[in-house]
């Protein structure tokens, strides 16, 4: 083995900056030095601490999700440009979300003497300003040589992008008005802008107009050659002392809100040359360029606009007072109804979308009727009837129980918070809209279940129930922290018609997928996911994504459903929706976990993840008792029963808080508890499990259901393994018959039951019945398999078994040598096995004895090596053996 | 201490100047050699670079910081400390929570980067300034921990007669009977279509299945974007089936059909039997 790599080689390793010689050389050695290959593993997964500890001289390296920079998390990036990159970032201590700023570094990576402490003095100040038109900075701090702030984050748009379309001029200059009154406020304390454009203009979902990036901009470091200014920024709307190289100050801002005004009236910057140095003469020269539509601009204003454009600061007006009442004189006056008129239609389109909330603002009674053509008695036979389930049938009682549960508790709920708002005045209007709006999701939700079951009838009727209990919980609709804490939808009524409109596809793709009718509801579920990303919502695009992973979770699609649903995850973590993101990130660890085999991960980092998303969300008996099963599931599968069992205990007590009684849910854990005892060697309670398992799902899904036929078979199983093959035969059988009803005769899990019944006849003796089965079997595995699947070996075996003892040695020999062909050398129970029953019959039908003695032998031999020597099996040989030519 | 050899070249002369000046400008204190200082930076370019330009990409102000430590300066050596206390807590602690041995490692390294290590110099004198010396130190904390618990480690408990004992994904005795009767197989197939990969491949799919590093931390080692790690591990893992289907087909002479049945039931513990080969 070669020396290991010294720390300066792996630390230009993992920056990728290692030559290509010298990183195949480390490749090489890295295959053989399980050290070396670790600490490439820990430098590459950089932590947080790093950052935090951060001495003068650490890496600037763009910060990731998770990473702490004063007290502030980081949750994403939000953008990158010239000065810095800007995250999204949540602030725990006054629990609310942020934007952070961390400004670029100069050039050569190292400060100017002074210009940290001038840009933190500035950061400083405007943290100290208020006022309406200006991004609030809450916090300004030093790290290492960067500097980083910490401000209001403003969901919205920028002008700039306002600006992409064609706006009426009031409304353009209304805005414009704003943002030059929070230009002025900042003068008045002293500060000055330097870089006002545009994209600096924030405007918020909330209507208000905030200017950003206040003093930041500055020289890059350089030589600075001559004619050749490097400057940062959009030098378009620079003034031309600040070309020149001199100190900015208010009427340069005064320029650049000019240039910045003149575009967006016109379509054009006065200044047009497309290099700088012809742009720095244009200014200088007071070039204004006709390319634009300088016409569209009314003459009175273009004279106000030419004012404080002039290439001499002091031509300009005094200060953006006087700018902007120019601006606002009364001219404009006609330009400003239309805009008051927009208003009150954007009004009257949020009263549409809220709900018509004070049309009965008396009483509170009525929510029922609300649920009619949804869920009412006329429904229900539509539905029954689609369903063609049988009135006094157990699974039609099971589905009714569940969506009159459903729409019982919709209707309490319902009245619940008109009470709260209305009569004992407890929660605000807000909070009642809130609460309303999340009933009518779920009103949707059924809604859209009931329509499918119309619309598919009878190919759904097994999975009904199921589905039934599968609705969102209507709980989330009383969580009124939750409901407040989730981010508001926009504002702009288009947006929220786009977000309704996806809402209205989400709940029917939550109908497909609850339904388990997952071939019409993946692409479904594509194209939602596609619509709800154009949509500026967070929580609907991690609802999105959380149906995407679910279905991907169902197929088995391990890598797409980990995609899902860790978007889902950061998705609902940006929009607040804590209940969500607890459920994807519990789902991913039953992906990560059992779907990709990584037990060990998914017990480590992703079952902590789940953990904090969970406490984050707060104590819910749901959550946590799913929390509790993947827990046990990760156990389980590093065979840890004994561990998983408690965690399977506590996730059954939760569910019975959390779940109805006959929720299929609680069916699912009482099977899981039962496999694991059946584990751990608890037959008998592991029996205890399933039948209760068993009893759930007869009332809840009717006698013939698939889930039924599992359990069913499961009692069988552990009957057998205690030997009373009586009891294994009947619950058997009744697996068969579910199955058979259920999926078709022809299935395949119907051939493991008939496999299992034919086991049980033998063992009792009833070897010509138990052959039959065998035989049936058998075919059912060749006609969906081919003749060659290595499926075949467990019938051909038993049907070799079965014909020596029924005196058919030809018959059984055929089988035989066909299962240990398909057996290959293996060496195990069934090769010994198929190997012993081969002697025998070869022995039946006085074949060659040396070939079945030497078979004999070495079935033999199999048991002698077995941990606990099989003595039953060794005894039966050896009499076998005795006798040359017994049977 | 290695001598000053004279730059000739004036862009060179004018780097190492331009370094010095802003390294003793952050450590004005400090006591170190101008010589033994500037011909510590002449060791950090790394070869075949343009040596003035390289030195002012160098972190000069820690290089003099690691210059005054090796000189033995009361105060480089105090400044050492705190970082060391910044960062080898949370690297030694990776490899094992415990205070005793976050003391032990912390206590070992101070006195292999002062005094000596094995080849009885000061392992400071390693440090070139190419990155920060918080990280390199960060980086020799993560080494002295694992040389702490070498010998100890046993990551890696499972072997293939424990793959072949893999729990019951339902109860469908049948589907779990391939599972257990082809395991050794799949395993041993899946070893050698491993064995078949360029070391290279074999340690990024490690580095991914067994180390858990995210496609991100491994795209930036390889100075590529995620998407592309995503897609190459994609690829791989597509191909490595595809290797593994044909070896077993070709020992287990089974059709192609079969052979899509018994891959499909085994390709649930893909994951899980990628995990374990690698380890």
């Amino acid at each position: 083995m070669s020396a290991c790599a010294s720390e300066t080689e792996l630390l230009d390793f993992v920056a990728g900056s290692l030559g290509c010689a010298e990183s195949d050389a480390l490749h090489a050695h890295l295959a053989c030095c399980p050290a070396c290959e670790r600490m490439v593993a820990e430098l590459a997964r950089e932590t947080p601490a790093d950052t935090a500890s951060a001495a003068p001289g650490a890496e600037a390296r763009p910060l990731r999700r998770g990473d702490q920079l004063g007290r502030y998390l980081v949750l994403d990036e939000l953008g990158a440009g010239g000065m810095g990159v800007v995250y999204a970032a949540f602030d725990p201590q006054l629990d609310r979300k942020v934007a952070l700023k961390l400004l670029k570094p100069d050039a050569s990576g190292h400060a100017q003497e002074g210009q940290r402490e001038r840009l933190l003095g500035e950061a400083q100040a405007l943290a100290r300003l208020s006022h309406a038109n200006v991004v609030t900075v809450y916090e300004a701090q030093a790290l290492g040589e960067r500097v980083w702030l910490a401000m209001e984050l403003v969901e919205g748009t920028t002008l700039a992008r306002w600006l992409a379309e064609k706006r009426p001029r009031a409304q353009v200059l209304d805005i414009f008005v704003k943002a030059g009154e929070g230009l002025f406020a900042a003068h008045e304390a002293g500060l000055v802008h330097r870089d006002f454009k545009p994209e600096n203009v924030l405007i918020g979902d909330d209507g208000r107009v905030r200017v950003t990036d206040f003093g930041l901009a500055r020289k890059e470091q350089g030589p600075a050659q001559a004619g050749e200014a490097r400057l940062l920024g959009t030098p378009a709307y620079m003034a031309p002392e600040q070309w020149a190289g001199l100190p900015a100050d208010a009427r340069s801002d005064q320029f650049s809100f000019c240039v910045s005004l003149w575009e967006a009236l016109s379509g054009a910057r006065p200044f047009h040359a497309d290099k700088l140095e012809l742009l720095a003469g244009e200014i200088e020269r007071e070039h204004i360029s006709a390319k634009g539509h300088a016409e569209l601009i009314p003459s009175r204003l273009r004279r106000v606009l030419l004012r404080g454009l002039h290439k001499d600061g002091a031509a300009r007006y005094p200060s953006m007072r006087e700018l902007l009442a120019e601006l606002q004189r009364d001219p404009l006056a006609p330009f400003r109804k239309p805009l008051a008129a927009a208003a009150a239609l954007v009004l009257v389109a949020l009263g549409i979308v809220l709900g018509a909330k004070h049309r009965d603002p008396l009483i509170c009674s009525g929510a029922e009727q609300k649920l009619a053509g949804i869920w009412d008695a006329q429904r229900k036979e539509v539905v029954r009837a689609s369903l063609k389930l049988p009135v006094a049938g157990e699974a039609w009682r099971g589905l009714e129980r569940a969506l009159d549960g459903y729409a019982q508790s919709w209707a309490r709920m319902h009245l619940e918070a008109c009470l709260a708002t209305r009569v004992r005045k407890e929660q605000s209007e807000q909070l009642l809209d809130l609460r309303v709006a999340c009933l009518e999701r779920r009103a949707r939700d059924l809604g859209s279940l009931t329509a499918l079951f119309v619309r598919r009838g009878q190919e759904v009727a097994p999975e009904a129930a199921k589905a039934a209990y599968a609705l969102p919980p209507l709980r989330e609709c009383a969580e009124t922290d939750a409901l407040a804490a989730q981010v508001k939808q926009p504002s702009d009524p288009a947006e929220r018609r786009r977000i309704a409109a996806v809402e209205a596809e989400l709940s029917e793709v939550r109908a497909l997928v609850s339904a388990g009718n997952d071939a019409a509801a993946a692409p479904r579920a594509e194209a939602t996911v596609a619509l709800a990303r154009e949509v500026p919502y967070a929580p609907i695009r991690a609802e999105a994504l959380y149906q995407l992973g679910l279905l991907a979770m169902r197929n088995g699609d391990a890598q797409k459903a980990e995609h899902a649903l860790l978007e889902a995850a950061w998705e609902a973590e940006a929009g607040r929706h804590d209940r969500l993101a607890a459920h994807a990130r519990i789902d991913l660890v039953y992906v990560v976990g059992e779907l990709e085999g990584r037990a060990a991960d998914a017990a480590g980092n992703w079952l902590r993840e789940a953990g904090a998303a969970l406490q984050r969300f707060g104590a819910d008996a749901d959550l946590e008792s799913s929390l509790e099963t993947v827990h046990a599931g990760v156990l389980t599968a590093q065979d840890k029963c004994e561990q998983a069992l408690p965690h399977l205990r506590l996730a059954l007590a939760l569910a019975d808080r959390a779940y109805e009684a006959d929720d299929p849910r609680r069916g699912m854990l009482l099977n899981n508890i039962g496999n694991t005892l059946r584990c751990v060697g608890d037959l008998d309670g592991a029996l205890d499990r399933h039948r209760a398992a068993l009893a759930l799902r007869e009332r809840v899904f009717g006698p013939d259901h698939p889930e039924v036929a599992s359990s069913l078979n499961a009692i069988g199983n552990m009957y057998f393994f205690k030997s009373d093959f009586a009891a294994a035969l009947d619950y058997h059988q009744r697996a068969l018959r579910a199955r058979e009803r259920s999926l078709g005769e022809g299935a395949m899990m119907v051939a493991t039951a008939v496999l299992n019944v034919g086991v049980d006849l033998i063992s009792l003796g009833r070897n010509a019945e138990g052959r039959a089965h065998a035989r049936r079997a058998l075919d059912i595995y060749e006609s969906a398999l081919g003749k060659n699947s290595p499926r075949l070996v467990s019938p051909l075996s038993i049907l070799g078994h079965v014909e020596v003892d029924l005196g058919a040695p030809q018959e059984a020999r055929r089988y035989l040598e066909r299962a240990l062909q398909l057996l290959g050398d293996r060496d195990d129970d069934k090769a010994a096995m198929a190997r012993f029953n081969l002697a025998r019959a070869l022995r039946g039908e006085h074949g060659d004895e040396q070939r079945a003695r030497d078979l004999a032998i070495s079935a033999r031999e199999y048991y002698t090596r077995r941990p606990q020597a099989r003595k039953t099996e060794l005894e039966t040989i050896d009499e076998w053996l005795k006798g040359p030519r017994a049977m | 201490m290695p001598q000053l050899r004279p730059a000739t070249d004036p862009a060179l002369e004018a780097a190492l100047c331009a370094a010095s000046a802003r390294a003793r400008l952050a450590f004005p204190l400090l006591q170190a050699d101008e010589a033994s200082f500037r011909a510590w930076l002449l060791r950090g370019p790394q070869a075949g670079a343009d040596k003035a330009a390289a030195v002012g990409l160098l972190h000069v102000e820690d290089v003099l910081l690691a210059c005054a430590c090796a000189a033995g300066d009361r105060r480089a050596h105090e400044e050492l400390d705190l970082r060391l206390r910044a960062v080898v807590p949370s690297a030694a602690a990776r490899m094992r929570a415990s205070n005793a041995f976050v003391e032990e490692v912390q206590q070992r390294l101070r006195q292999k980067l002062l005094i000596g290590g094995p080849d009885g110099s000061p392992k400071i004198l390693a440090y070139l300034g190419r990155g920060s010396l918080s990280s390199w130190l960060r980086a020799a904390a993560l080494r002295e921990a694992l040389n702490l618990l070498d010998g100890e480690r046993n990551d890696s408990p499972l072997d293939s007669a424990q793959l072949a004992r893999l729990p019951s994904g339902g109860d469908d005795p049948e589907l779990e009977l391939v599972r257990r009767r082809y395991a050794p197989e799949f395993k041993s197939a899946l070893d050698d279509a491993l064995r078949g990969l360029p070391a290279r491949e074999r340690n990024l799919l490690r580095l991914y299945f067994v180390q858990g590093l995210t496609v991100e931390e491994i795209g930036r080692m390889e100075g590529t974007h995620k998407s592309t790690i995503s897609r190459w591990l994609a690829k791989t893992r597509g191909s490595v089936l595809a290797d593994v289907k044909r070896r077993l087909g070709a020992q287990l002479k089974l059709s192609s059909a079969e052979l899509d049945s018994l891959i499909g039931a085994l390709r649930s513990q893909l994951h899980l039997s990628l995990h374990r080969a690698l380890e």
